[in-house]
């Protein structure tokens, strides 16, 4: 991966809203770098700053310091009619299919404003564009005078995915796309996207709180808390062998769908709620909440660092050695950085309670059976937050 | 996961073109349903159609004096709803007051609309400073009644049918802005405003592709509501002298005059007097049936 090649790159990203007359820092210094073609998912819960980060690459929101480079151009600093050939480049796809199509325009009108704006081809031409990115996303040319409120969710996405696609665009940055959907249209969307991303090749920034839709369509996961990323890698990486405690518990919160496995499964859930972003902790903002804290993680900011870097710096640490091997060897240096001063800790500890909990030689076997099925219970595309309530 | 696409459309029957008309006049349809809104639109009609047609209608001239045949009582002497203290045909006088008196009335709003609207898209649209400054002035006109200011901008502006539609329309301003810039707050916060902006649109496409189609129907809705208020604001005006003068027939100015006579010729006063509360009426229930009709929740 050259430096060409990076359609986008985030550094130190920071959003600040003001509440009331209060700064709050939705968004914590934040590094993200997309190369073309590729898919990274952005990851986390409610309020972690991911729609933000969103937003701010399409200068939706402008940022309070950092630096966000698009295509190789520094966008952060441009003014709004400078910014205009950019956001060719850049087109998002929304959450709400409801809410996201002008209501008074007919999908024809929706889908050629983009190519209007951009004063791309003549009437005709345009609209033969339009018809041609309707039936890629596929629908049928009849719906082009049709009003968004005639039509179903599923056929609003669609739609709104034309409307962001038309442009051809290097980046798209698609927003929770299918979590307002039904499941049942949601596997048609994102199969429709992944189609899309490959016959188009344009590189996706894609945000979403569904571990199961990260780990179908992603590249790279990157995931979010309070605002900053703990950890990022390849799909791989983070969905199957993450190392940051609060990835681990995102991970152990999909359910397992077969009921004996699930409920004798050792979960490593968070106690408590995310914390006020008003005031966050000092030092790990995940203190609060983390098994693994030790008196460091509250004074202390631990910095996203590759695997291998934990390492170094704890290899005092005693007994533990054999494990930064594995570790070592688990993970290549792919990239594959991690935000926490535990790390090597956290995967001894997570390993230690598997054994020491229930019977031992039952629960390693199941343990391995358990990776099986969570691989299973992700590929299902379960909603965590629903489903986590459920269980 | 396979290609699974639940959600492809069913296009291309004929029976779905049927669907799509009969949905736009379902909302005439609510609105027709409730009797009163019936009523309203029925009188809403009726009074634009006699002050289209005035000079057909009325029997005589409005203004030619007749002093041979004063206080003449209604269905007496071809007079069917009798003459003033000039002699003049009641009747008449009725039918082309509806002309002066819809004229302010519509236009004021019309005026008034045309201003607010921009301000108050604006306001809410940019926020800070700017939108400050707007809403405590708004603030400050708001704290005093609507005629108190028409009729205070009408003194002000001096005694004509233009300053009086120039008058009633200024004092609409604030409530309007009021409701512009709130529509705006609600719809800049909606993504498909976020998705005209991420698409690079300028704000001018913004405001009137995006923003002002979707406001529409509470603007429709504010200003059938507003037309009667600004009538009756008319008719205050002529009746304190400072709306449309003499000898230009005006409800208001008729009623005024009627009042001298009062004992005697009561109908003088009561027949203006009834055509101004049927006007309103009608105006208002009318107003009314159209915000049930386009409310969103219903359909």
């Amino acid at each position: 991966m050259s430096a060409e090649t990076k359609i986008l790159e985030v550094k130190d990203l920071t959003v600040t809203y003001s509440v009331s007359g209060k700064k709050v820092r939705a968004v914590r210094g934040v590094d993200l770098s997309l190369s073309k073609g590729e898919i990274l998912g952005l990851v986390g819960e409610t309020g972690s700053g991911k729609t933000t980060v969103g937003k701010a690459v399409v200068r939706l929101v402008k940022p309070s310091s950092g630096q966000i480079s698009i295509g190789g151009v520094d966008v952060t600093t441009l003014s709004r009619s400078d910014m205009r050939p950019v956001r060719r480049q850049v087109q998002m796809v929304f959450q709400d299919p409801y809410s996201s199509l002008n209501p008074r325009m007919t999908v024809l009108q929706l889908v050629e404003h983009p190519l209007k704006i951009h004063n791309i081809g003549t009437r005709t031409t345009r609209k033969s564009m339009v018809g041609d990115i309707i039936e890629r996303v596929g629908l049928s040319k009849s719906v082009l005078s049709r009003y968004p409120g005639e039509m179903s969710g599923g056929q609003r996405q669609r739609v709104g995915l034309a409307r962001s696609l038309v442009l051809s665009p290097a980046l798209l940055v698609a927003d929770e796309p299918v979590s307002a959907l039904d499941v049942s249209v949601q596997a048609g969307i994102l199969n429709l996207l992944v189609d899309l991303q490959k016959d188009l090749g344009f590189s996706c920034l894609f945000i979403t709180h569904d571990l199961g839709v990260a780990e179908h369509l992603c590249d790279r996961v990157a995931v979010m808390y309070l605002g900053e990323i703990v950890e990022v890698g390849t799909r791989d990486d983070v969905l199957a062998r993450g190392y940051h405690p609060y990835t681990k518990s995102l991970l152990d919160a999909v359910p397992v769908p077969d009921p004996v496995v699930q409920r004798n499964r050792k979960k490593a859930t968070l106690p408590g709620d995310p914390p006020d972003p008003l005031s966050p902790p000092s030092g790990c903002a995940l203190h609060p909440r983390c098994r693994f804290v030790v008196e460091r993680c509250m004074s202390d900011q631990p910095e996203l660092l590759p695997l291998i870097n934990h390492k170094e710096q704890l290899r005092d640490v005693e007994g533990e050695l054999c494990r930064s091997e594995e570790i070592e060897t688990k993970s290549p240096v792919s990239g594959h950085l991690v935000r926490c001063h535990r790390v090597e800790d956290a995967f001894a500890l997570n390993a230690r309670d598997a054994v020491t909990s229930g019977s031992s030689d039952t629960v390693v076997q199941s343990n391995k059976e358990l990776e099986g099925h969570r691989s299973n219970a992700l590929s299902a595309s379960g909603t965590l937050d629903r489903k986590d309530k459920e269980f | 996961m396979s290609a699974v696409s639940a959600d492809v459309s069913i296009v291309g029957h004929p029976v779905h073109n049927q669907v799509h008309v009969e949905k736009r006049y379902r909302r005439l349809k609510v609105l027709l349903r409730r009797p009163t809104a019936l009523a309203g639109g029925i009188g809403v009609v009726l009074i634009i159609a006699v002050a289209i047609l005035a000079p057909l209608i009325s029997p005589y001239n409005p203004t030619a004096s007749n002093f041979s045949d004063l206080f003449s009582s209604p269905f007496s002497t071809g007079h069917l709803l009798g003459t003033d203290q000039l002699g003049r045909d009641t009747l008449s006088r009725l039918v082309y007051g509806a002309r002066s008196t819809l004229e302010v009335g519509v236009l004021a709003t019309i005026v008034g609309t045309i201003v607010a609207v921009p301000v108050g898209i604006i306001s809410g649209y940019y926020r800070g400073f700017v939108d400050s400054i707007i809403m405590r002035i708004t603030d400050v006109i708001l704290a005093f009644p609507f005629l108190v200011i028409a009729v205070g901008l009408a003194a002000i502006f001096g005694p004509s049918l233009q300053n009086a539609i120039l008058a009633l329309g200024i004092a609409q301003i604030p409530s309007v802005i009021r409701i512009s810039r709130g529509e705006t707050l609600g719809l800049r916060e909606q993504e498909f405003i976020q998705a005209a902006i991420a698409s690079g649109a300028s704000d001018f496409s913004v405001i009137f592709r995006y923003l002002l189609p979707n406001m529409m129907s509470p603007l429709v809705v504010q200003a059938s509501i507003a037309i009667p208020g600004a009538i009756l604001g008319s008719a205050l005006l002529s009746f304190l002298g400072v709306g449309v003068q003499p000898p230009t027939p005006a409800w208001g100015s008729m009623l005024a005059t009627a009042q001298t006579y009062i004992y005697q010729d009561y109908w003088l006063a009561v027949l203006p007097g009834i055509a101004i509360l049927v006007t309103t009426l009608s105006f208002n229930f009318f107003g009314d049936g159209l915000r049930d009709a386009l409310d969103p929740s219903l359909s």
